[in-house]
């Protein structure tokens, strides 16, 4: 039965796409790109969006088979469970970090006396709720909270653009190519549309379903580079101390403090998204484990996942600079393989498949 | 797993209502933990950092006046001094209220990021944080505005709601910081010192007379006058719209009320104010002095390049109107409000006393070689080949600004 429509498709798809990519990124690739952070943003989502171009291509060709079964027919069973299990492992990696990130945030913005146990506690709780729910529960769970949050960050982010010196931006590329492609080693914080692996056998294909996805996404795009243009216009130099940049933004703007004193409902709704991509990349990560040994209860899924995710709370201790370190360092090339060649191995395969049943 | 599903959310209430409920009865008030900075100022003396704390100091059953403390300690550097002040405060030394950074003169040799970084590292908003140079110790600048009446805060905050004016100098820390890290690595700071109030002409301030304060007397409070009137002689906050330039984090050079003035002629930023116009003659004025309100002005930069020497020319375009008028005879004429006052006269007038003052400006940038007109920065990211050329041709590039031709066009509008 599909359980999600094609609205509900693109909605997890934005929430993905847009998730941990205004909390710390903008700070940190701030330090490698400087001014030209936007571009290499939109570099990086340009490059996922082809991704997204062959698992809609994918979904429409086998509308009814789920991810398992695709790939089943397209590397085989061994192959295929080998790579589900990667899946899981990155998946587990970004929910840890969607994780931790989430904790600091609260941490750092609204609540300071939050003890790590608690929330962990607390937001596993909720998770294991939300994550035992079907995907249609989830669905509507993101349809609800999409748009308010939608409205804050534009609201933030074009308030911001009324003071932000759009001079900074300037020289753009100055030495070429170079100033972008240090956006490589941040590409765990990309390849957003990997969580259609829950999505195969499961999306309603509507009318215009390619032309709607794709027109969506791509506006998501350029929102999210002008928000990041935005950023590096209203902080230029200091932009890699302004490590909570949502909340931030609407700190620096100069209108009344009255205004400033709403900071904190951007805050709390930014904390609602982080959640719902948490608990989006454990739900994957459940997903890609129950296909992988073929177990229809997730609980046993859900269970390691929370385990994978309170060992990366002992090893980092919330410590966001190291985690950013291990991302960058020793988590960058693997999740590239898993996000960009895979997906296209599945197409190139795909397509020899094809040309082989037309020959046979 | 029934009953589990089917009162799940009730469970979930129970569950967080038994983690929370305990710690919260239990949780002691923020208040009690933590001191509340209202401003921070920074002291060198001899080889040491002496920081002070304006900070509220909540008691029940007193006026808000006698809260306001101000706590000072001595040590190698910032933290340790904070640090010192918590031990002696028993509390935590909580800055996410402070607005006002103070930093005296004593200090002029230390890199100032490297005393605010303390702030900066903190997980506050820093962009709130108005920087403030004081040609006194900030430990008496904050002793001496900690009473209502005199309040720092007063000044600060018209200060921040006069940032747009000419005659006043803004900068938050993060601004600072931010124009540190720039290539020109220079930075406008407002400079407040104190005044005596008697010969300021302020009375009405008395520390030890209004609310029944027994603590609030400033230390720097001097003469025993009587309260409330003209007689007693106390310290209070001067803003004489003074400022300092600071570059890569040292201050170099104090401007004088005038020179702040002519200078945020220059500054995009700072868009109002007043100018004064002498000599004015022409039909309707008769060797007037002519105060024009600027309530807006609009810099922009042009650049170019002539056989390799870049030339910047500032275009300002003023849109004012008249204020005051000082002539030895006023006619209808001259009173009659929908008349034309921005006569030929005074127009070139105008124009002719900006273009003066700021070659003033591009002389006193150029011979302290201070680029507080972000001269390098407006090069470098519109004509950076030229400016990385003419950077090479330099044997200090430091020294950049000496090979810069600076022009100003003035345009002056009615508003």
């Amino acid at each position: 039965m599909k359980e999600v429509s094609t609205r509900q498709m693109i909605l997890i798809l934005i929430l993905s796409a847009v998730g941990l990519k205004f909390l710390f990124l903008p700070s940190i690739v701030s330090l490698v790109c400087k001014q030209n952070g936007y571009i290499a943003i939109f570099v990086g989502m340009l490059v996922d969006f082809l991704i997204l171009g062959i698992f809609v291509y994918l979904l429409k060709k086998n509308p009814d088979l789920n991810f398992k079964q695709i790939l089943e027919q397209i590397f085989g069973k061994a192959f295929s469970k080998i790579i589900l299990i990667l899946y899981a492992l990155l998946f587990l990696v970004k929910a840890a970090s969607s994780f931790q990130s989430h904790y600091l945030f609260l941490y750092e913005s609204l609540y300071e006396e939050l003890k790590w146990y608690v929330f962990t506690f607390c937001g596993m709780f909720v998770m294991f709720i939300v994550c035992t729910k079907r995907l249609r529960v989830f669905a509507r769970l993101i349809e609800v909270i999409f748009f308010i949050v939608l409205f804050f960050i534009i609201i933030s982010f074009a308030l911001g653009a009324t003071v932000a010196d759009f001079s900074e931006i300037f020289p753009i590329l100055e030495n070429g190519i170079k100033d972008v492609i240090g956006i490589k080693d941040f590409s765990i914080w990309f390849g957003d549309y990997i969580v259609m692996v829950i999505l195969f056998g499961n999306v309603k294909i509507s009318k215009n379903f390619s032309k709607k996805v794709f027109l969506l996404i791509a506006l998501t795009i350029v929102l999210v580079s002008l928000s990041y243009m935005v950023y590096y216009c209203l902080y230029a130099n200091t932009a890699i101390i302004q490590k909570n940049s949502i909340a931030n933004i609407v700190e620096i703007i100069p209108y009344s403090s009255d205004f400033r004193r709403v900071s904190w409902i951007i805050v709390l709704l930014w904390l609602f998204a982080l959640f719902s991509e948490a608990c989006l990349m454990i739900y994957c990560a459940m997903t890609c484990m129950s296909f992988a040994f073929g177990a229809e209860n997730k609980i046993p899924a859900l269970l390691i996942s929370f385990i994978f995710i309170l060992i990366a709370i002992f090893i980092f201790d919330f410590n966001i600079a190291a985690i950013i370190q291990v991302n960058i360092k020793y988590l960058s090339y693997f999740a590239m393989v898993i996000q960009y060649l895979i997906p296209v191995l599945m197409l190139i395969f795909s397509f020899r498949i094809k040309r082989a049943e037309v020959k046979t | 797993m029934k009953i589990l599903k089917r009162y799940n959310y009730l469970i979930i209430l129970c569950i967080f209502s038994i983690i929370f409920f305990p710690k919260a009865v239990g949780l002691e008030a923020q208040g009690d933990s933590e001191a509340i900075v209202m401003a921070v100022g920074v002291d060198k003396v001899e080889q040491d950092f002496e920081v002070t704390i304006q900070v509220l100091l909540p008691s029940p059953g007193n006026q808000y006046k006698q809260e306001i403390n101000t706590i000072s300690a001595k040590a190698d550097n910032v933290a340790e001094a904070i640090n010192q002040l918590a031990l002696r405060i028993g509390k935590r030394i909580g800055i996410a209220h402070c607005k006002v950074f103070v930093v005296s003169d004593s200090t002029k040799d230390e890199n100032l990021v490297s005393i605010i970084d303390y702030m900066l590292r903190s997980k506050i908003n820093t962009n709130n944080i108005v920087l403030i140079n004081t040609p006194e110790s900030s430990k008496e600048f904050l002793k001496t505005s900690k009473d209502l009446e005199n309040s720092l805060y007063f000044a600060v905050n018209n200060n921040a709601y006069n940032k747009t004016y000419i005659d006043s100098v803004f900068i938050s820390l993060d601004k600072f910081v931010g124009e540190y890290l720039s290539p020109a690595s220079c930075s406008i700071v407002d400079t407040i010192s104190l005044g005596d109030a008697k010969d300021l002409g302020v009375f009405g301030f008395s520390s030890s007379s209004s609310g029944g304060s027994t603590s609030s007397t400033s230390s720097s409070s001097s003469g025993s006058g009587d309260s409330g009137g003209g007689e007693q002689s106390q310290k209070v906050i001067n803003n004489k719209g003074e400022g300092c330039i600071y570059k890569k984090g040292k201050k170099i050079l104090d401007l004088s009320p005038d020179q702040t003035k002519k200078l945020n002629m220059l500054i995009p930023e700072n868009k109002r104010g007043y100018l004064y116009i002498e000599n004015v003659n022409d039909d309707l004025y008769k060797n007037s002095t002519v105060v024009l309100e600027m309530d807006l002005k609009k810099v922009n930069k042009k650049l170019s390049f002539n056989d390799g020497v870049p030339k910047i020319t500032f275009k300002l375009r003023l849109f004012v109107k008249i204020k005051e008028l000082e002539q030895n005879e006023i006619g209808e004429k001259q009173l009659e409000s929908d008349n034309t006052y921005l006569t030929k006269a005074l127009k070139e007038k105008t124009q002719e006393k900006i273009k003066e003052d700021s070659r003033e400006i591009f002389n006193l940038i150029k011979s302290n070689n201070l680029d507080t007109l972000k001269v390098y920065s407006s090069f470098y990211k519109f004509k950076n080949k030229e400016f990385k050329k003419y950077l090479k041709t330099l044997e200090n590039k430091e020294e950049y600004l000496q090979g810069i031709d600076f022009d100003v066009e003035v345009e002056v509008s009615e508003r």
